[in-house]
C-alpha cells in the first residue's frame, strides 16, 4: 500500500488542506441552519484529521473522539441541566440516547432531543473525517471532495443567504493546492519517478506559482454584476406570484428594500374605461430609509359612509368637466386605485346598489374598502370613480418662491431625510439647481432636476439593477456609481434631491396609463393596465396649488397637463376638441409603461454601443474567461467525448448511424495519437489499431464499413452486432 | 499479403503449389491475369520455374497448353500459322500456329524481331490473327505467359513501350529462397511433375468466372482513387511517360480480379495498393536523371500512393 510510502511531511500537508476544504462544510452551518456553537464541531474535526494525519491507531482515535463527544456534549446540553438539579450528566445523555435510538427506528424526528441531535452531528463529523482520511491515505484521489465542496458552496451561495464569495476563493486556493499535491504523490508513488527533493521543490513551487497568478488574475479580472437576477428574490417572487405579496414584480407593497431586478409580468391588473388618460395612484410614502421606503407613521383615516368622498390633492381651476372612469378589477388588492393626481369627487364600488363604505388615509393616500373584523371582505369588482382630470398653469406654479414654505411645519414629514444619506447627494441637488435651474422659483429647481434625472447620464433598464450594499445609499448607488435602474431608482433619486433643497415632496405608487385596447363587442376603447404598468413618481407640494406629480424616469410621459398660463387656455379654448382629446395625441406614441415599463422592451442600438463602451473590459474578461474555460474543456474532451459519443450513437436513429460512429471513432483515434497516413488504407490502419490495443475489433468494424463505403449498397448494419464493439473501441480511446 | 478466400480460386493455387513451391505470390499474380483477361509478363533469367507454373496452370484449369520459344530467327508465321498449299485438295488450308492455345508460354520475346514481337502482340490484344486475308478467332480463355530476360542482356530487342501496354501484370518470380530450394529439390526426388496435377475446372467454368470478376463492383471513389493515382504518374517530375488510361483500365481490372479471389463482390483500396506496382511500373517510362539516380518506377508508384489520401469517407455532394 502506498501510505507506507508517502512523505510524513507532505502527508500532513495534505491532511491540512484537505481539513480547510471540509471547513467550507462546515462554516456555512451556523448561518443557514439553527446550529449555534459550530466551533465545538470545528475543533472536533480539527482533532480528528489531526488523528488520523499521525496514522493514530483506531484504539486511540475511538475512546478520544468518544472522549470529546462526551465532553462537548456536557458543555453544550448538560451542563445547564445538571447545575439545577443533582442527577448525574452521564445518567441524563445515556437515557437521551436510548430515547434518540428509539424515536429513530419509530421515524418520530420531532422527538428526538437537543443532546441526541447534537450527538449525531458529531458523528457525521466524524464520518466525514475519515471519509477524508481515506480519500487522502487509501484512494489518493481529492478531486470528487473538492468538486463536491465546489458544488456545495455555490448552491449555498446562489439559493440561501450565505455568501460564498470569501468560500470560493479559499476553495481555489486550496483545491490546487491539494490537487498538485495528491498529483505530485502519485507521480513518485506509482509512475516509478525517483524521488528526489529537487524534483519535490520544482513541483511545489511550480504548483505555488501557478496558484498565486491564477488568484491573482482572478483579483484583479473585472466582475461585471451578475445578468440574472438573484434567484432566490426570483424564486420567492415567482412562488408569491399568486400569494400575497408582489416585489419587484407589479405592484408591491413593501418597499423597505430597494433594488435588484425587475421582472416583467403582464397580467392584468384592471381594465379602466375612461375618457382622459391618466396615471393611476395607489398610495404614497414619506420616510425614505436610504434602502428603500417604510410607511408613514400616524394613521389619520376619514371615513366615508357613501360615495361622494371629495377627495382633492391640488386646488383645481375647476376648469375641466369633471369625467367617470368605470375600473373592472382583476386582481384584487384590497386597494382602490385612482386617477393621479387625485381631484375625486365620487368612488362607487361594487355598484350602487349598496354603498361601500371607504376609508381613506391621509398618511398614506390609501383609499381602501371598510370591512369590519369579523365579517368577510367583499371582493372589489368594479370601481366606478368620477374625476377631474388635472391641468397645471405654469404661471401660478412659478409664483411659489422658497419663503412660501416657510412655516409650513407640518410638511416636515415630506422633508424627511435618513441622516446616513451621504453629503454628495445633497451637493449634486444644488448643484443641479444651481447650473440648471432658469429661475429661483421652486417649479424651475424641480424641473431642473427632473430634467437632470431624465438626461443622457442615466439609463432606463429593468435587468442589471443590483441592490445597493450594506453600507451603500439607494439613490447615492444610483446617482453616483450605476447609473442604471427603472422608475423606482429615478423617482426615489427624484425625492431625494428635491428634498435636500428643502422642498416637500412625497413618493407615490401606482400605475401608468396602461395600453389602449379596442374592445369590439362594446364598441369602445379601454385601457388595460397590467402589473407592467406598476409605476412610482414623486408629488411636489406647491404651496398655491397643492400635490403635483412630476415624471422623472426616463421614457416616460407625464401624463398631468401643464399650460403656460391661465390665459393661454382660454385662447386655447376654441381648440379644446383637439386639447380635450389628448387620449388620441397619445396613442400615437407608443404605450411606455413603467415599472414593467414598455420602454425598454423596445430594441435600442445606443443602448448597447454605451454598454459595450462602459464595460469593454467587463465584456472582454468574460470573453476571454469563457474563451479559456472552453479550450480546457476542449483540451479535455479526451475525457469525456468518448462517452458522449457513445450515449449519444446508443440513443441515434440514423440510419447512417454505423458509418457516423465509424467516422467518429476514426476521429477519437486520430485525437488518441493514432494517426492514420494519408495513402493509408482503413485495413492497414485497422490492423495497426488491433495490434496496438491487442484488440481484433477494429478489423470487424473496418471489414463491414468498407462494404458500405465500397461496395455500392446501402444495407444498414445491425447495430447490435456491431455496436459493443464500436463501443469498446471508442472507449479504448479515453486518454 | 493476404489470404485468398475463394474457394475455386483457393484450390487452384494449392494445385499449383503442388509443383511450384514458394511462388505463391507470382501464381495468384498470374490468376490475376488471367481472371482479368488480360497477360502476364515475367521478367526473369532462365530456370526458375516459368515453364512449370505455366505448365501447372494450364493443367489446373484443363486448359491447352503452348510454348513459343523466340528466337532471332523466328517469323511471324511461326507464331500465328501458315496456310500451305494443299494438292489432294487444290487449296490453302491453314496450319495454325503455336497461337492457337489457351495458355501460352512466350519464352525469350525479346529476343525475337520487332515483327515477330508485335505478330504476338497484335493478337494478344485483338484475341485473333489474320492469315493471308482469313482471319482466325483465338480460342477463349487465351492467356500469353511472356517473359523476357532482363534488358541488360545481349542480344535481345527489347519491347517498346505500346506493346509493353498490353501486358495487364509485369512481375518477376526470382530465385527461391533456401528453404524453398530446398524443397524444390526434395520435390525433384520424388519425381513430382505436372503431369501427375489433376485439373480443378473445366475451362469453361473458368470463362464463366472470367465474367463473374467483370461484374465486381467499383465505387465511384475507388475509380476516382486510381484515376487520382495515375493522373500523378504522369505529373511525377522523375517520369517522361506517365501511365495511359489504358494503364488505369487495367489496374481497375486487375483490382476485380483480385477482390473477386479473396472472396469480395467490391474492390477495396487495398487492391488498388497492393496491384499498382505490378500493373503500372512496366508502363511508365523514366528520365535517365532518375534512373541514374537508381529511382525506380515501382518506387514512384508507391510514393505517389503514400501522399495520395485513400478514399475512406463517403463523398458528400
Amino acid at each position: 500500500m502506498m501510505r507506507n510510502q508517502m512523505n510524513p511531511g507532505v502527508r500532513l500537508l495534505l491532511f491540512f488542506f484537505a481539513f480547510l476544504l471540509f471547513l467550507e462544510w462546515l462554516r456555512p452551518v451556523e448561518e443557514i441552519t439553527d446550529t449555534s456553537n459550530i466551533g465545538f464541531f470545528m475543533v472536533y474535526a480539527a482533532l480528528l484529521v489531526a488523528l488520523y494525519a499521525c496514522s493514530v491507531s483506531w484504539k486511540w482515535v475511538v475512546p478520544v473522539s468518544f472522549f470529546y463527544i462526551g465532553v462537548g456534549l456536557y458543555i453544550l446540553h448538560y451542563h445547564a441541566i445538571t447545575m439545577m438539579g443533582e442527577e448525574a450528566w452521564l445518567g441524563l445523555l445515556f437515557a437521551d440516547l436510548a430515547d434518540g435510538i428509539r424515536d429513530s427506528f419509530m421515524g418520530d424526528w420531532g422527538g428526538l432531543t437537543p443532546g441526541f441531535r447534537t450527538f449525531l452531528f458529531f458523528l457525521v463529523v466524524w464520518m466525514l473525517c475519515y471519509l477524508l482520511h481515506y480519500w487522502v491515505m487509501v484512494k489518493q484521489r481529492l478531486f470528487l471532495f473538492l468538486f463536491l465542496t465546489f458544488l456545495y458552496v455555490t448552491v449555498l451561495d446562489t439559493f440561501t443567504p450565505y455568501d460564498g464569495d470569501g468560500a470560493i476563493v479559499r476553495l481555489v486556493i486550496c483545491g490546487f493546492a491539494v490537487l498538485g499535491a495528491l498529483a505530485l504523490i502519485r507521480l513518485f508513488t506509482q509512475d516509478g519517478l525517483p524521488y528526489s527533493a529537487r524534483k519535490a521543490g520544482i513541483w511545489v513551487s511550480a504548483l505555488a506559482g501557478m496558484i498565486a497568478i491564477s488568484v491573482l488574475i482572478g483579483f484583479s479580472a473585472p466582475k461585471p454584476q451578475a445578468i440574472w437576477p438573484d434567484p432566490v428574490s426570483f424564486i420567492k417572487s415567482t412562488s408569491e406570484k399568486y400569494g400575497a405579496d408582489r416585489k419587484r414584480i407589479g405592484y408591491g407593497e413593501n418597499d423597505q428594500k430597494l433594488g435588484g431586478d425587475f421582472i416583467g409580468d403582464d397580467s392584468v391588473v384592471f381594465k379602466a374605461e375612461t375618457p382622459v388618460r391618466t396615471n393611476w395612484k395607489i398610495e404614497h410614502k414619506t420616510l425614505y430609509t436610504g434602502k428603500g421606503w417604510e410607511n408613514s407613521r400616524g394613521a389619520q383615516t376619514a371615513f366615508y359612509e357613501d360615495e361622494n368622498v371629495r377627495l382633492f390633492d391640488y386646488l383645481g381651476e375647476r376648469k375641466n368637466e369633471a369625467v367617470t372612469a368605470e375600473l373592472d378589477i382583476e386582481i384584487d388588492h384590497g386597494h382602490i386605485p385612482y386617477p393621479d393626481p387625485m381631484y375625486i369627487e365620487k368612488i362607487i364600488v361594487n355598484g350602487e346598489m349598496y354603498p361601500q363604505e371607504l376609508l381613506y388615509s391621509e398618511t398614506t393616500s390609501r383609499i381602501v374598502p371598510l370591512h369590519r373584523d369579523d365579517a368577510e371582505r367583499d371582493k372589489i369588482e368594479d370601481v366606478s370613480i368620477t374625476f377631474m382630470s388635472p391641468t397645471f398653469y405654469l404661471d401660478v406654479l412659478r409664483e411659489n418662491k422658497m419663503e412660501d414654505y416657510k412655516g409650513l411645519d407640518e410638511n416636515s414629514e415630506y422633508l424627511q431625510l435618513p441622516s446616513s444619506l451621504p453629503s454628495r447627494v445633497r451637493d449634486l441637488a444644488y448643484e443641479i439647481v444651481s447650473e440648471d435651474a432658469e429661475s429661483d422659483s421652486v417649479y424651475d429647481q424641480v424641473k431642473a432636476i427632473e430634467e437632470y434625472l431624465r438626461g443622457e447620464r442615466f439609463t432606463y433598464s429593468q435587468a442589471g439593477v443590483p441592490y445597493p450594499s450594506e453600507e451603500q445609499d439607494y439613490v447615492d448607488q444610483f446617482l453616483f456609481e450605476t447609473n442604471i435602474g427603472y422608475c423606482d431608482n429615478f423617482s426615489t433619486s427624484m425625492v431625494v434631491l428635491v428634498r435636500s433643497l428643502g422642498i416637500p415632496v412625497r413618493w407615490v405608487k401606482g400605475y401608468t396609463a396602461g395600453l389602449s385596447m379596442y374592445d369590439s363587442e362594446a364598441g369602445g376603447s379601454y385601457y388595460e393596465v397590467t402589473n407592467n404598468n406598476a409605476h412610482s413618481w414623486p408629488e411636489v407640494f406647491f404651496p398655491s396649488t397643492g400635490w403635483v406629480p412630476f415624471e422623472p424616469t426616463k421614457g416616460f410621459n407625464p401624463e398631468a397637463r401643464f399650460i403656460e398660463t391661465f390665459e393661454q387656455e382660454e385662447q386655447e379654448e376654441p381648440e379644446s376638441a383637439e386639447a380635450d382629446t389628448p387620449d388620441q395625441d397619445r396613442a400615437a406614441v407608443p404605450e411606455r409603461a413603467d415599472e414593467g415599463g414598455g420602454a425598454d422592451n423596445s430594441f435600442d442600438i445606443t443602448s448597447i454601443v454605451n454598454f459595450l463602451k462602459d464595460s469593454w473590459k467587463a465584456v472582454a474578461g468574460t470573453v476571454l474567461a469563457l474563451g479559456v474555460v472552453a479550450a480546457v474543456i476542449y483540451w479535455l474532451r479526451g475525457k469525456w467525448a468518448p462517452r458522449l459519443w457513445v450515449f449519444y450513437y446508443k440513443r441515434s436513429k440514423s440510419e447512417e448511424k454505423f458509418v457516423q460512429a465509424y467516422v467518429r471513432l476514426l476521429g477519437e483515434l486520430k485525437r488518441f495519437g493514432i494517426k492514420r497516413e494519408e495513402g493509408q488504407t482503413l485495413r492497414e490502419y485497422a490492423r495497426y489499431v488491433d495490434q496496438f490495443f491487442g484488440t481484433a475489433e477494429m478489423g470487424k468494424l473496418t471489414a463491414e464499413y468498407e462494404r458500405i463505403l465500397y461496395s455500392g449498397t446501402s444495407a444498414a448494419p445491425d447495430w447490435n452486432e456491431y455496436g459493443s464493439k464500436w463501443e469498446k473501441m471508442i472507449l479504448k480511446t479515453i486518454a | 499479403m493476404q489470404e485468398t478466400t475463394n474457394p475455386t480460386i483457393q484450390k487452384i493455387i494449392q494445385n499449383v503449389e503442388k509443383v511450384i513451391i514458394g511462388k505463391t505470390e507470382v501464381a495468384k499474380l498470374s490468376l490475376v491475369a488471367l481472371l482479368a483477361k488480360g497477360h502476364l509478363l515475367l521478367e526473369d533469367v532462365p530456370g526458375v520455374g516459368k515453364t512449370m507454373l505455366v505448365k501447372a496452370l494450364a493443367k489446373s484449369i484443363q486448359a491447352d497448353y503452348k510454348r513459343i520459344q523466340f528466337t532471332p530467327d523466328l517469323l511471324p508465321s511461326d507464331v500465328t500459322g501458315i496456310s500451305i498449299y494443299n494438292p489432294k485438295e487444290h487449296e490453302f488450308e491453314f496450319r495454325p500456329g503455336p497461337i492457337m492455345g489457351n495458355i501460352i508460354l512466350a519464352d525469350e520475346i525479346n529476343r525475337t524481331s520487332p515483327k515477330t514481337q508485335s505478330a504476338l502482340l497484335e493478337a494478344m490484344e485483338e484475341h485473333r490473327v489474320t492469315v493471308d486475308g482469313v482471319t482466325h478467332q483465338l480460342d477463349s480463355p487465351f492467356f500469353v505467359m511472356a517473359t523476357q530476360n532482363p534488358i541488360e542482356y545481349e542480344g535481345t530487342y527489347s519491347l517498346p513501350e505500346a506493346q509493353l501496354d498490353r501486358f495487364l501484370i509485369k512481375t518477376k518470380m526470382g530465385y527461391p529462397d533456401r528453404g524453398d530450394e530446398i524443397a524444390i529439390l526434395m520435390n525433384a526426388q520424388m519425381q513430382a511433375s505436372t503431369d501427375q496435377l489433376k485439373p480443378v475446372i473445366t475451362l469453361d467454368e473458368m470463362a464463366e468466372l472470367q465474367e463473374e470478376v467483370q461484374n465486381v463492383f467499383v465505387d465511384e471513389s475507388i475509380a476516382r482513387y486510381i484515376v487520382e493515382l495515375m493522373a500523378k504518374t504522369r505529373a511525377d517530375k522523375r517520369v517522361y511517360l506517365g501511365v495511359s488510361p489504358r494503364g488505369s483500365i487495367a489496374l481497375m481490372r486487375a483490382s476485380q480480379a483480385w477482390a473477386f479471389m479473396h472472396g469480395r463482390k467490391y474492390c477495396l483500396p487495398d487492391d488498388v495498393q497492393y496491384l499498382a506496382p505490378y500493373v503500372c511500373s512496366h508502363r511508365i517510362i523514366m528520365r535517365s536523371e532518375a534512373l541514374y539516380e537508381g529511382t525506380d518506377a515501382q518506387t514512384i508508384i508507391r510514393e505517389i500512393m503514400a501522399k495520395t489520401p485513400v478514399p475512406v469517407q463517403r463523398q458528400v455532394n
